[in-house]
């Protein structure tokens, strides 16, 4: 080990910064050398794992799945076609494994029922100043109170400035229907809200 | 325009910081797992499929190669 921390800085000074997540992967299935792995790592386990403790609330079950999900990644690496942005493709991952879990272990009817909440009409749309503004501590609570799959939606919309396309693209779902689905999304949220918090 | 996404990702982050480490060493914990079977079968798959191609009658192509190798003269 003492080794290794006196060769890491000489394994990874000559990596720039700015090398492109394409580039790094090229590299890291080129030579397997783990200050690669380290950059990918660093740009995004942090990402990984606000998506996971968002979705699956507890830290431990967070930390869990943020393991789980880099390892799917880096033995998936090689599929990685680069059609899609790198961190699209990783959020797609990391998405579809917490619903996944979520579906496993409390067969949310939210996740059942989705597609047939489509064909109802929506009435009103709610202004995304809305939801960007509110505090950090309500969005919270709110977050924790609408399903599983609108907390999806809100989150790739506003927090990964995902467009319409790239969400399509990992929920597998029409452009049209992504549209919708965030939609009614922002409205559960408003209803939750006012539900909530009365005063207001 | 303020995002209380965004804030609410940078909060969540934060958390990550006492976990990053021990998350990594099991991911790199796990990936050299991976890596020491694939070289053990790497290394004895061959070997393996060499004695069962040898059972069932085959040759094996690179003995046979590096005998014709060293006899020019045939």
């Amino acid at each position: 080990m003492a080794m290794f921390n006196l060769l890491y800085p000489l394994l990874t000074r000559d990596i720039p910064a700015t090398m492109s997540d394409e580039d790094v992967i090229k590299e890291y299935l080129a030579t397997q050398n783990s200050a690669y792995f380290d950059i990918l790592y660093k740009r995004y386990s942090g990402k990984i794992f606000g998506k996971c403790i968002s979705l699956l609330k507890e830290e431990a079950r967070a930390a869990d799945a943020t393991q789980e999900v880099f390892m799917k990644i880096l033995l998936n690496l090689s599929k990685f076609s680069g059609k899609s942005k790198f961190s699209t493709w990783i959020y797609s991952i990391t998405y579809n494994f917490c619903i996944d879990v979520i579906r496993r272990a409390k067969k949310d009817p939210s996740l059942l029922v989705d597609d047939i909440e489509t064909k109802h009409d929506v009435v009103d749309d709610v202004e995304d100043t809305y939801l960007l503004e509110l505090k950090v501590s309500r969005l919270k609570v709110i977050l924790e109170e609408i399903p599983i799959m609108d907390k999806s939606f809100l989150l790739m919309k506003y927090q990964d400035d995902l467009s319409i396309r790239e969400i399509s693209e990992i929920t597998k779902k029409s452009e049209s229907a992504v549209k919708m689905k965030i939609k009614r999304a922002k409205q559960k949220f408003r209803k939750t809200y006012k539900e909530i918090y009365k005063e207001d | 325009m303020r995002n209380s996404f965004k804030d609410l990702e940078k909060e969540n982050i934060s958390r990550f910081e006492s976990e990053s480490e021990n998350i990594k060493n099991k991911i790199e914990g796990e990936t050299s797992s991976y890596k020491f079977i694939g070289d053990i079968l790497d290394l004895y798959f061959s070997k393996v499929m060499g004695v069962f191609v040898a059972m069932s009658g085959g040759s094996d192509n690179k003995k046979n190669q590096e005998k014709d190798n060293s006899n020019p003269a045939d």
